[in-house]
């Protein structure tokens, strides 16, 4: 949505906008490329297989996925070199971001000890080592050493396209129901993937669903 | 038995009762009684609650009345969900009480290795239905599967299946008999073996064929047993949830499979509606108990207790 201008929300958070023109014009791209020009596959030809499965047996060429991706691809794709990029976008380039948080229980009898140890999980260089060395994700905190050996790991042989996506950060809407406004969204989406609705009447469902169940304060 | 040899033999069957009384009144009367009360809250399952100090509090805190039940029903969705668990049921009852009649007959018939046959129909029973599940998934795929490369041996073009809003659902009413036939043809052999051989002599004596013997005997003494088992596919059926959850993510393409259970289960502990999802649950039960009120009221029309 946001690589075509669109989004989720309006800009004051209290409208859903998911049947904009935008919004619809970028889903009819999508599906255009799996219905019409058939360069993404159909649920049918994905039969059934994950695309990390797919794209590991070199059937498809291209994915969509995150750094968490790295170890298990360098590891299983022996017969293909691989490599990553910036998303192109249309109108703005758009990186979906997410991030891990850790909280400490307000009624803890071990406030200072459950702090310590959010301090060293969260910043210490220690913790920054074990995360880039486990490949899953990045540290929160910049260390030029660590992170100089992650950037030197390859494949893929550009990981510097981790650090540039940074300046592209989308984040998903922080509200209550998130989980069912995605698979709201999510089974609409794949209503307009198989052909059944077209963009303009999944998006519209779509909206008319969000604006009875999601409640946005 | 008198009055008072009934209460001194209760007295003694206590303490050998109490500890399944105990399981049973943790486990399913309490939840049952704080579903009533959840069902008319918007509790979201998360926020603590104790039964035995804050519970009336926060139902008299978090209390919407009726209006759960208002919003299920008003909403496409449950109509939906339960047109899926109708699809099943017409699918899934009739193939399952002929597949395990078949299994029952081939268990009686008295053949060699008959104790292998039996082994083997009984295996899928004892699998667990995530295995069971998963292998299904690979049967059913369309391009790689064994199903649609048997059927093409025959020369059909298999369907999609799991990915395909028409053949979800047979999909998994498949993997469903393939796990059920076992359970139901070992209690139909149960009810073929307690059938007085001498009723199917007479009839041979009487100039009955096999196909008369069948329709006019077996069948009709084996009534009790079949219906034991409507009643209980029925329930089952209703209760659709591991295979959905497995086979198909999301509950199929466009919603093709999504049950009832599947909503409760991600109404609760996804969306965490635990109010919303008791009140699907509650109206769950109320369907169940109709429809089984119905059969039980139908029996004394086709089920024969005389033999």
């Amino acid at each position: 949505m946001q690589q075509n201008g669109g989004n989720v929300l309006s800009a004051d958070k209290k409208t859903f906008t998911v049947n904009s023109a935008a919004n619809v014009a970028a889903l009819q791209f999508m599906v255009d490329r799996v219905l019409k020009s058939n360069v993404m596959p159909t649920a049918k030809q994905f039969g059934g297989m994950g695309d990390w499965d797919m794209f590991k047996a070199g059937k498809l060429g291209m994915i969509v996925t995150g750094i968490w991706a790295f170890s298990d691809f360098a590891k299983n794709i022996t017969d293909f070199e691989w490599d990553i990029a910036v998303e192109p976008g249309n109108t703005a380039k758009a990186t979906h971001f997410f991030s891990n948080g850790i909280v400490v229980n307000k009624d803890t009898k071990v406030a200072d000890a459950a702090f310590q140890w959010v301090r060293f999980a969260c910043s210490s260089k220690e913790a920054a080592q074990i995360r880039i060395d486990a490949s899953w994700e990045l540290p929160p905190v910049t260390y030029p050493e660590v992170l100089a050996g992650y950037l030197k790991i390859t494949p893929p042989a550009h990981r510097q396209v981790v650090f540039d996506t940074l300046s592209y950060l989308v984040t998903p809407p922080v509200i209550e129901q998130l989980t069912e406004m995605s698979d709201i969204i999510g089974a609409e989406l794949t209503a307009a993937a198989t052909g059944a609705k077209t963009p303009q009447q999944a998006l519209d469902d779509a909206q008319k669903a969000l604006e009875e169940k999601i409640k946005l304060s | 038995m008198t009055s008072r040899s009934y209460q001194r033999g209760f007295r003694m069957a206590l303490p050998f009762l109490l500890p399944s009384l105990a399981g049973m009144l943790l486990f399913s009367v309490i939840p049952i009684v704080v579903a009533i009360f959840l069902g008319f809250t918007e509790w979201n399952g998360l926020s603590k609650i104790n039964l035995t100090s804050g519970f009336f509090p926060m139902i008299v805190d978090q209390w919407v009345g009726l209006k759960n039940y208002g919003q299920i029903l008003g909403d496409k969705e449950f109509w939906r969900v339960l047109g899926n668990t109708g699809y099943y049921i017409v699918l899934y009852v009739p193939s399952i009480l002929i597949a395990s009649t078949i299994v029952a007959m081939i268990l009686n018939s008295g053949r060699k290795m008959i104790g292998l046959y039996r082994i083997l129909y009984y295996i899928p029973v004892l699998t667990s239905w995530v295995a069971g599940a998963l292998i299904w998934k690979w049967v059913l795929s369309p391009d790689l599967g064994a199903m649609n490369n048997i059927l093409s041996l025959i020369g059909i073009h298999g369907p999609a299946w799991l990915q395909d809003k028409t053949w979800a659902m047979p999909g998994i009413v498949l993997a469903s008999i393939w796990k059920d036939a076992g359970f139901f043809g070992l209690i139909l052999l149960g009810g073929l073996q307690g059938i007085d051989p001498t009723y199917s002599e007479a009839a041979g004596i009487d100039g009955a064929n096999r196909l008369q013997k069948l329709f006019r005997i077996t069948i009709p003494l084996l009534t009790p047993v079949l219906f034991f088992i409507l009643v209980i596919t029925l329930i089952n059926s209703f209760q659709l949830f591991p295979q959905v959850m497995i086979m198909t993510t999301d509950a199929g393409p466009n919603g093709a499979t999504q049950s009832m259970v599947e909503r409760i289960y991600k109404y609760a502990f996804k969306y965490f509606k635990m109010g919303y999802a008791s009140s699907f649950a509650w109206l769950l039960f109320l369907i169940i108990f109709f429809f089984t009120s119905i059969q039980m009221k139908m029996q004394d029309k086709w089920v024969n207790y005389d033999a």
